[in-house]
C-alpha cells in the first residue's frame, strides 16, 4: 500500500507541504527577504516552524508595517538578537521619530552584535532630537568591519579604536558634531573612507588635511569627500603639502560639490588626483562653474563639453568670453560651437534655446531649463 | 546555427532520464556543475538525481538567458532591462509547487541568483498574507494546541499586531 500512497502523492504535488522541508540555507533566505515582523510570525504556523525564524541573518528593523506609535519594543529586540541562531550579518535600525530609545539598549545591542560577525550595522534616526551614543560603545565595535554613521551625536569626541574597522561612512546629514581627524586616524585599516570636509574641526590648510588622510590610511581604496558647505583653506604653497604617491592604493576618488570658480581648489583637486598613481575611478561633481575670458579655442569648447556632459549637479555654468572676442566672427563661432554642444547631446536634459541673435555683442542668453538650472553665455 | 560552436557541450540527466545538451560556458553557472567538471566529472552524462526533466528544462531556459553577452554599452541596458523582464516572468509559474522545484533545483546545482530570484518570489508571494492564509498557500498543517498556540502568540505578540 505504501507506494501506492507515495505515487498518489506526487501526482497530486499541491498538497503537499514542501516548504517545511526546505534546507536551512533556503528558508534563512526567505525570512531575510521577508519584514522582521513577518518573519518572526512564521512561528505561528506549526510546530516545525516555532523555532524557524531563529534562523534569520539580517535584522532590519524599520518602520514598514506598523502604525503610528506601535513600533517594536526595545525588549522584543533584545529577545529577538538573543534567540538568533547564527551569525547576524546585517543590522539596520530606522528609529521613527515618535520612538524614543534608550541609548543603553544601543549600546548593548553593538556591543551583542559585535561578538555576532556583523558585516554591515546601520543606524538611520528620523528623530529631530538627536540619539545620544556614548562614545564607549563604539570601543566594543572590535569586531565592526562596516560602519555608516547617518544621525548619531556623540557626547565626547569618539575615539575610534576598532582596528579591523575597514569602512567607515559619515554621512553629511550626520549631527555626530565635530570630528578631528586624529580621532578617527587609528583606523589604520580603513579602505574606504566618506567623509564631509565640513565636520572637520581641523582649521589647517585643505591641503594639509587631505595629506594627513593620506598618510593615516594608507590602505584606502575609495575616498569620498564631500566639500558641501566646507570653507575651502587653500594656500599659496599648497604644492608641497601634497606629495605624489600620496594615495598609493586608491581606486576610486569622489569629490563632491567642488567650486570649479574657486583656481585653489580646483588646483587642490589636481593635486589629489596627481596623489593617485593607480587610480581607475574618479566622480566629481560640480555645482558652479564660471568660465571667464573663455576664447572659444578647441581646447577649451572641449573643456565646456566635458564639463557638461559630466555635471549632472550642475546649477549653474557662465561663459564669458574674452574682450578680444568683442567685435570679432569668432563670438559667432563661439555660439555656434554651443549650438552645436547641445545638438550633440552633450546637454541631455538641460534645454537650451536658440542661439539667435549672437551677432550682436552683448548677448546675455540666459536658457532656463525645467529643473532650474541655468546656463549663460555673456 | 550557432555561429560559435566552440564550446564544448555538456550533458545533463534528469531524474526521469531524460537528457539535455548545454553549452559548458552556460551550465558552469552551477556551481555544483563546476566542481564536478573541474573535477572532470563530466565526461558522461551527468546525472541529476534531485531534478525532473520538467524543472531541469526551466533552469536551462534561465541559465541560457542569462549567459546572452551585450554587444556594447547601448546594447547592455536594453540587455538589463530585457533580463529584468525575463526574470519577472520567469517566477510567474502556474503552480506554487513549480517554484519550489526551482528554488530546490537552483539550490541543489547552486546558482545563486536562480536561488535568489525564487526565492524573492516565494517572499514577496506570502508577504502579505495573514498566518492563516500562509498555512493554507502552503498546505501547512497547524499542529498546535490551541494553548500551544495562544502562548507563541503571547510570545512574539509583537510580530501580530
Amino acid at each position: 500500500m505504501e507506494p501506492v500512497h507515495q505515487a498518489d502523492k506526487a501526482s497530486k504535488p499541491s498538497s503537499a507541504d514542501v516548504i517545511s522541508s526546505m534546507p536551512a540555507n533556503v528558508i534563512t533566505n526567505i525570512l531575510d527577504r521577508l519584514m522582521i515582523k513577518n518573519a518572526v510570525g512564521t512561528s505561528m504556523l506549526s510546530r516545525n516552524w516555532r523555532f524557524k525564524y531563529t534562523l534569520l541573518t539580517q535584522l532590519v528593523f524599520d518602520d514598514h508595517g506598523f502604525a503610528e506609535g506601535s513600533w517594536f519594543d526595545e525588549r522584543d529586540i533584545s529577545r529577538l538578537l538573543l534567540d538568533l541562531k547564527g551569525p547576524i550579518t546585517k543590522f539596520v535600525l530606522i528609529i521613527p521619530n515618535y520612538k524614543i530609545l534608550d541609548v543603553k539598549d544601543i549600546n548593548h545591542w553593538i556591543m551583542f552584535l559585535s561578538k555576532k560577525g556583523i558585516v554591515e550595522f546601520q543606524n538611520h534616526n528620523k528623530q529631530q532630537t538627536q540619539m545620544k551614543l556614548r562614545y564607549p560603545s563604539l570601543l566594543c565595535l572590535r569586531a565592526e568591519k562596516h560602519l555608516k554613521i547617518h544621525n548619531v551625536l556623540f557626547i565626547l569626541h569618539p575615539v575610534f579604536v576598532c582596528p579591523v574597522l575597514e569602512i567607515l561612512k559619515i554621512s553629511y546629514d550626520s549631527s555626530i558634531g565635530e570630528l578631528k581627524l586624529a580621532d578617527i586616524a587609528k583606523l589604520a585599516n580603513l579602505s574606504t573612507l566618506s567623509l564631509p570636509l565640513s565636520k572637520l574641526e581641523d582649521v589647517t590648510s585643505t591641503s594639509s588635511i587631505t595629506s594627513q588622510i593620506g598618510s593615516y590610511f594608507p590602505n584606502l581604496q575609495e575616498l569620498y569627500l564631500d566639500l558641501r558647505n566646507y570653507n575651502f583653506i587653500g594656500e599659496a604653497g599648497a604644492r608641497k603639502f601634497v606629495r605624489r604617491n600620496i594615495f598609493p592604493s586608491l581606486k576610486t576618488l569622489t569629490l563632491n560639490a567642488i567650486n570649479v570658480s574657486n583656481g585653489n581648489m580646483v588646483l587642490w583637486a589636481f593635486l589629489i588626483i596627481f596623489g593617485c598613481p593607480i587610480l581607475q575611478t574618479l566622480n566629481i561633481t560640480i555645482q558652479n562653474v564660471l568660465f571667464s575670458s573663455c576664447r572659444g579655442s578647441e581646447v577649451e569648447i572641449c573643456l565646456i563639453k566635458y564639463l557638461l556632459a559630466c555635471s549632472p549637479l550642475l546649477k549653474q555654468f557662465i561663459v564669458r568670453c574674452d574682450t578680444s572676442l568683442m567685435s570679432d566672427d569668432k563670438l559667432i563661432d563661439l555660439a555656434n560651437e554651443a549650438k552645436m554642444i547641445v545638438e550633440c547631446g552633450c546637454i541631455r536634459d538641460k534645454e537650451w534655446k536658440e542661439l539667435d541673435s549672437c551677432a550682436t555683442m552683448h548677448c546675455d542668453h540666459v536658457r532656463r531649463s525645467q529643473t532650474g538650472h541655468s546656463l549663460k553665455l555673456q | 546555427m550557432s555561429s560559435s560552436s566552440s564550446s564544448k557541450m555538456i550533458e545533463l540527466r534528469s531524474s526521469d532520464g531524460e537528457t539535455f545538451h548545454v553549452e559548458e560556458t552556460v551550465v558552469l553557472q552551477s556551481e555544483t556543475i563546476k566542481q564536478m567538471i573541474d573535477d572532470d566529472c563530466a565526461n558522461a552524462a551527468i546525472p541529476l538525481p534531485n531534478v525532473t526533466s520538467m524543472t531541469l528544462a526551466k533552469v536551462i531556459e534561465y541559465i541560457k538567458k542569462h549567459a546572452e553577452k551585450p554587444k556594447d554599452d547601448d546594447d547592455k541596458k536594453v540587455a538589463e532591462e530585457d533580463l529584468k523582464k525575463f526574470d519577472a516572468e520567469f517566477v510567474k509559474v502556474d503552480q506554487e509547487s513549480m517554484l519550489f522545484d526551482l528554488v530546490r533545483a537552483a539550490n541543489y546545482l547552486n546558482i545563486k541568483s536562480l536561488l535568489d530570484l525564487t526565492c524573492q518570489a516565494v517572499a514577496d508571494s506570502i508577504k502579505d498574507l495573514s498566518v492563516e492564509e500562509v498555512r493554507k498557500k502552503f498546505n501547512i498543517q497547524n499542529d498546535f494546541t490551541p494553548e500551544e498556540e495562544a502562548k507563541v502568540r503571547k510570545e512574539n505578540a509583537w510580530a501580530f499586531d
